[in-house]
């Protein structure tokens, strides 16, 4: 196990330790060498995501559309009104995302969640730390939307991640 | 040409109209487009759904063109609706714009209200294309 980094530790010195593939061999709490989360002394502290994610070029950066909780056959998932269910499936299907792509949560700097209603967000933050890396967690937007594409749907999910060259 | 790559995967839930995921190698030129609504550069809105959102790509593709692109180089879009039972509409303008065969990644959710009162549609986009 690697020790937890604090994201607000990604200066010079942090990145020197890493080596250039260190997202690879250092299993689930490695961050890219060219990525570094940070949480700025002059704003609050933000619960499980980063203020700031810099990425430093060259890499892939992939852009993955919004997921809903639909499974491989484009069925909604759990009973109607499961929540947990739907979030569940929904980081499932953003996981598949970034394998296709060879990357994995470590890589996504920046979410977009758009909930059904903010009542839903002690689960939905429970579900999303168990897929981010919650020591450098990526940016992120949550929003209450008031209806979703796909009628029974509670909430949808895009990311974007930055892959090194 | 931009190293793009348009991909949906065979894992993942099958999308309607857009790539699951697209990625973009380097170097290139990333641009941010802002959420375009269905105003003409002389401030006019038509009242209907289909009349703005022609507008918005419209708008977009102005964009685009002003940086030398166009939507074959979209990599992601963000739609909003005051009304999601307009999708079906949205779809058949979408298509005439965007690349059917390599489409964006997309979102597409019904917010409560936009920006302008008489709006109806915003849509912003990600585009990359190749280094200048």
């Amino acid at each position: 196990m690697v020790p937890l980094r604090q994201p607000d530790r990604g200066g010079a010195a942090a990145e020197a330790k890493r080596a250039p593939n260190a997202h690879i061999e250092q299993g689930d709490d490695a961050v890219a060498a060219n990525t570094r989360f940070l949480n700025p002394d002059t704003l609050y502290k933000p619960p499980g995501y980063s203020h700031v994610v810099e990425v430093t070029g060259p890499g892939r950066t992939v852009y993955i559309a919004g997921q809903l909780g639909l499974d491989k056959d484009g069925n909604l998932v759990g009973a109607p009104g499961d929540f947990k269910a739907q979030a569940v499936q929904t980081f499932e299907n953003l996981k598949l995302a970034l394998a296709a792509v060879g990357a994995d949560f470590s890589h996504v700097v920046k979410v977009t969640n758009l909930l059904a209603d903010t009542k839903y967000l002690p689960i939905f933050r429970d579900v999303r730390n168990q897929y981010l890396k919650t020591a450098t967690p990526p940016a992120s937007t949550t929003v209450a939307i008031s209806q979703f594409a796909r009628d029974g749907a509670l909430l949808e999910v895009e990311a974007v991640a930055v892959i090194p060259a | 040409m931009s190293d793009l790559r348009f991909s949906s995967p065979a894992s993942m839930p099958k999308p309607r109209g857009y790539s699951n995921l697209v990625e973009a190698k380097g170097p290139g030129r990333t641009v941010y487009i802002a959420g375009q609504l269905g105003y003409t550069p002389d401030g006019k809105i038509a009242s209907d759904f289909r009349g703005q959102c022609v507008q918005a790509f419209e708008n977009v593709k102005a964009a685009l063109a002003d940086v030398g692109g166009d939507f074959s180089q979209v990599v992601k879009v963000t739609n909003f609706f005051t009304n999601i039972d307009d999708l079906q509409t949205y779809f058949e303008v979408r298509d005439r714009y965007v690349n059917t065969a390599a489409p964006p990644a997309s979102t597409a959710v019904q917010i409560s209200r936009l920006a302008r009162p008489e709006a109806l549609y915003e849509i912003e986009a990600v585009a990359v294309l190749p280094p200048k």
